[in-house]
């Protein structure tokens, strides 16, 4: 059980669940307390159409999917606003968009795409050292930016109009918000990949939201829900020799699961 | 006459294209208790939006005599109410406009939250989630937000619409207290109330009409085709319904 704690990929690993569970927690609570999960899971299937270009260019996928997701998160908000299509056509779209877009780079890229399951799946196994500095600047941002404007984001999270009426920069919040989800969904693709990323934004708030209905509340339950499944999804994946994606996700599912049931029976 | 604090000044303005109010004139005083009538549809809540500026006027303008501090009741949608925060904080979010950015809420702010909410029965619902309230105990909450800032003019929305007869009346006691120094616009469906409490009276229905002094006759109701409820008083409780008169 400790012995693995020497291996210098498993310590990568843990760390960059530890900075995964802070920004998820932190953005996932907005998304889940907002009710934007639809929009946030649409960013991040566009974010792929980067992951592609970044193949195909020959770059860091996980930057050119980070411009792609803070594009995409801006179209779907410009696109909604302008009131002729509903926002959750203009997700579908910009959804699939981006997947096509994806796929397409990488077929016209020559050879063979390495490590494309992991973006897709997740392998957190596969966490650079650069990926590293890049989920610690990003982390470090989603935390100062709550810690900093907690009652501007909070207000204006809920109800815009009186947050307009009071002078507050909504916009730019919404904007500067909607841009922070697309970063942390990105910078974290290498966890569960594109596929499963929003169950690490959704689940543990989910659950957090069980227990509180107090938004600083359920960030920090969201932090602490984020840390122990990710650390037993890793021994799981580790002893079990399974994806770690998958493995995350499937702790988190059970530590909801047990919670409900605990609510459950309490109400009896 | 107390000095003109708002001039709107030919106003139209509707959602997406159509319009819903008309060339719209109109003057709030200071210390004014303007009570805004009319028919469902008929522009009440957009003229609101538009002065306080939530909804830009397809023409026109509003012209704030002074720098002003407002207060909004909006009318009540129940169906959003979920997001988790307290009561508190809801009733605390009508202080931002006063607070600079990092500055957070002082003991004053706790203490004026607790007062209002002492005065509004809310007291113990202070850490409750908001989502958990009902809807007169929802619209208690906005009343609170609405007046903590203690703003110039306070614009109500509908106020009772989900109180019980009860609150009402305490309400309209704690607004003749603060119209004291505060000038109030208020649309209500209730011209029972309104012709108690109001000191003038603006009828909307797309074009608007404007009656000093808070009668509210037969002939505001016939000519301006004002369908709204009528209370007269008598030994024996009793209201008469006024027809609209395109239905006649």
């Amino acid at each position: 059980m400790i012995e693995i704690l020497s291996y210098t990929f498993f310590q990568k690993a843990l760390l960059t669940a530890l900075l995964a569970s802070i920004s998820c927690g932190i953005i996932g609570s907005y998304v889940v307390s907002k009710r934007i999960v639809f929009i946030s899971d649409g960013i991040t299937h566009a974010s792929f159409g980067g992951i592609g270009l970044g193949y195909f260019l020959g770059l860091n996928p996980i930057v050119t999917a980070m411009v792609f997701g803070i594009l995409s998160a801006f179209g779907i908000r410009f696109i909604s606003s302008k009131g002729n299509i509903r926002e959750d056509s203009t997700i579908g779209i910009f959804l699939a968009l981006g997947m096509a877009v994806g796929i397409i780079f990488i077929y016209l890229t020559p050879g063979y795409a390495p490590d494309l399951s992991s973006y897709l799946f997740g392998n957190i196994l596969t966490v650079t050292s650069n990926d590293i500095v890049l989920s610690s600047a990003i982390t470090f941002i989603s935390s100062a930016g709550i810690i900093l404007f907690y009652k501007e984001i909070l207000f204006v999270a809920f109800d815009e109009q009186y947050a307009k009426i009071m002078k507050l920069k909504v916009e730019l919040i919404n904007y500067s918000m909607i841009a922070l989800v697309a970063l942390v969904v990105v910078v974290n693709i290498r966890i569960a990949g594109v596929i499963l990323i929003i169950s690490l934004l959704t689940i543990p708030q989910t659950t957090a939201l069980l227990i509180s209905k107090k938004f600083n509340v359920i960030i920090i339950l969201s932090i602490i829900i984020g840390l122990i499944s990710s650390i037993a999804g890793l021994y799981l994946s580790f002893y079990l020799n399974i994806p770690s994606g998958a493995s995350i996700v499937f702790s988190e599912a059970v530590i909801f699961m047990t919670v409900k049931l605990a609510y459950l029976s309490k109400r009896g | 006459m107390n000095e003109p604090l708002i001039e709107i000044k030919n106003i139209s303005a509707g959602y997406n294209g159509s319009k819903i109010i008309e060339n719209i004139n109109l003057t709030v005083y200071e210390n004014d208790f303007l009570g805004i009538i009319g028919p469902n549809g008929g522009g009440k809540s957009t003229l609101l939006k538009v002065i306080i500026g939530l909804l830009k006027p397809d023409k026109g303008e509003v012209i704030l005599k002074r720098k002003v501090k407002f207060g909004y009741l909006p009318q009540l949608n129940l169906n959003d109410s979920r997001f988790p925060i307290t009561v508190k904080n809801v009733i605390l979010s009508g202080l931002a406009a006063e607070k600079k950015i990092f500055q957070r809420f002082n003991k004053n702010d706790h203490t004026k939250a607790y007062e209002i909410m002492e005065e509004f029965g809310l007291a113990e619902y202070s850490n409750a989630p908001f989502g958990e309230l009902s809807g007169g105990q929802i619209q208690r909450t906005f009343l609170s937000r609405a007046i903590i800032s203690d703003p110039d003019i306070l614009f109500l929305d509908e106020p009772t619409a989900f109180t019980d007869k009860g609150f009402s009346k305490n309400l309209y006691k704690i607004l003749l207290e603060k119209n004291k120094n505060t000038t109030i616009v208020m649309v209500s469906h209730d011209t029972g109330v309104i012709s108690s409490y109001v000191k003038n009276i603006a009828c909307i229905n797309r074009t608007l009409h404007y009656h000093s002094g808070n009668e509210i006759t037969t002939e505001i109701l016939d000519k301006y085709v004002c369908p709204v409820e009528l209370i007269t008083h008598g030994t024996l409780p009793h209201r008469v319904l006024m027809m609209h008169k395109d239905r006649k």
